[in-house]
């Protein structure tokens, strides 16, 4: 069969069989991507609530623990020095603020923020920008 | 109808949820393209919603000079390429390769309720050969073949999405024929096509 034959023959056997489609009406396919989206641009949650949320950061980083443990035990403190001691309480109040604030900043230096496994920004810039290096490789060498 | 234009505008100023807009309006197309390229329903869907994704993370970069579908295209292309990578340096490769004998690897539609079933069966196989042929071609070949003879792309377009140059994409279309012909002469030409 020559060249021009065939190349009409093919255009019309393409004309007349389609290429089949996939189940476009499965709802699942959008709702997959929209999550995986979603996923990916929540906002991280702060580092001082995520030593709140697991329990596991309690048991992995026990100087954090430690630290809000000891503001757990301050503020107990402070109630039962409120009860005994009256007036004084205020000043010790200004104090404690001061020293949870303080606690905080020093949390915020020593926790280790679990890294979230769900988080792929990071690894799939990197997948893209190999791709794209890829692909500009052997392009380029298809073009040459 | 919101054009592709005024969804992205939207979901680059914070309205996440309607690049599901987008995903709805190409999911069949993109997913077509990748069946095209690796093979199974399967595998093609999981390289269309990664380029899906892709592209939503990488909205802020799209340039708008092309169209959305043919910048699209161009993600679940490479996506394509990678997972073809990855599947040529798995170990088991072979048991992953599409099975010809499945009803999945036929890439066309052979439905036609004109036809007897006779008539059905012979084109039922001629559409597993030409799915054969197709998957046989080189990549380039392939991907060339694909987006313009399959899923209806200008050349210019599929230039686009293969960024090379409109010449070297005639020159895939045309040793893709070359092979597809060799291959294909003889069961147009003789028992099938009768």
């Amino acid at each position: 069969m020559n060249r021009n034959t065939f190349h009409d023959w093919l255009t019309g056997w393409l004309g007349t069989h389609p290429l089949r489609m996939p189940d476009a009406t499965s709802p699942d396919y959008t709702k997959h991507v929209m999550t995986r989206i979603r996923r990916a641009s929540e906002p991280k949650r702060s580092a001082f609530f995520e030593s709140f949320a697991s329990l596991t950061s309690w048991v992995v980083q026990p100087l954090p623990a430690l630290v809000m443990g000891a503001v757990a035990a301050l503020m107990i403190g402070v109630t039962l020095t409120q009860h005994h001691r009256g007036l004084r309480v205020v000043a010790e109040v200004g104090d404690e603020e001061r020293w949870i604030e303080e606690t905080l900043e020093l949390l915020d230096e020593v926790e280790e923020v679990p890294e979230d496994p769900t988080d792929d920004s990071q690894a799939s810039e990197d997948v893209w920008q190999e791709l794209q290096e890829l692909d500009e490789a052997e392009w380029s060498l298809g073009s040459a | 109808m919101a054009t592709d234009t005024e969804i992205i505008e939207s979901v680059l100023e914070g309205e996440v949820d309607r690049y599901a807009e987008l995903v709805t309006r190409y999911q069949s197309a993109a997913w077509q393209v990748a069946f095209g390229l690796v093979g199974n329903w399967e595998d093609a869907k999981d390289c269309s919603q990664n380029g899906f994704v892709k592209a939503y993370q990488h909205l802020q970069a799209f340039r708008r000079e092309a169209k959305f579908s043919t910048w699209l295209y161009r993600i679940v292309v490479n996506e394509c390429k990678d997972f073809l990578k990855r599947r040529q340096r798995t170990p088991q490769a072979i048991s992953l390769l599409p099975d010809p004998e499945a009803d999945g690897f036929v890439l066309f539609d052979v439905v036609d309720p004109a036809k007897d079933s006779g008539q059905l069966a012979v084109d039922h196989e001629l559409a597993r050969q030409v799915s054969v042929a197709v998957r046989a071609l080189p990549l380039q070949q392939r991907t060339a073949f694909v987006l313009h003879h399959l899923q209806g792309l200008s050349i210019e377009e599929a230039s686009g999405v293969m960024r090379c140059r409109i010449g070297t994409v005639k020159a895939h279309l045309f040793r893709a024929c070359e092979h597809l012909r060799s291959r294909l002469t003889p069961y147009v030409t003789g028992g099938i096509t009768r």
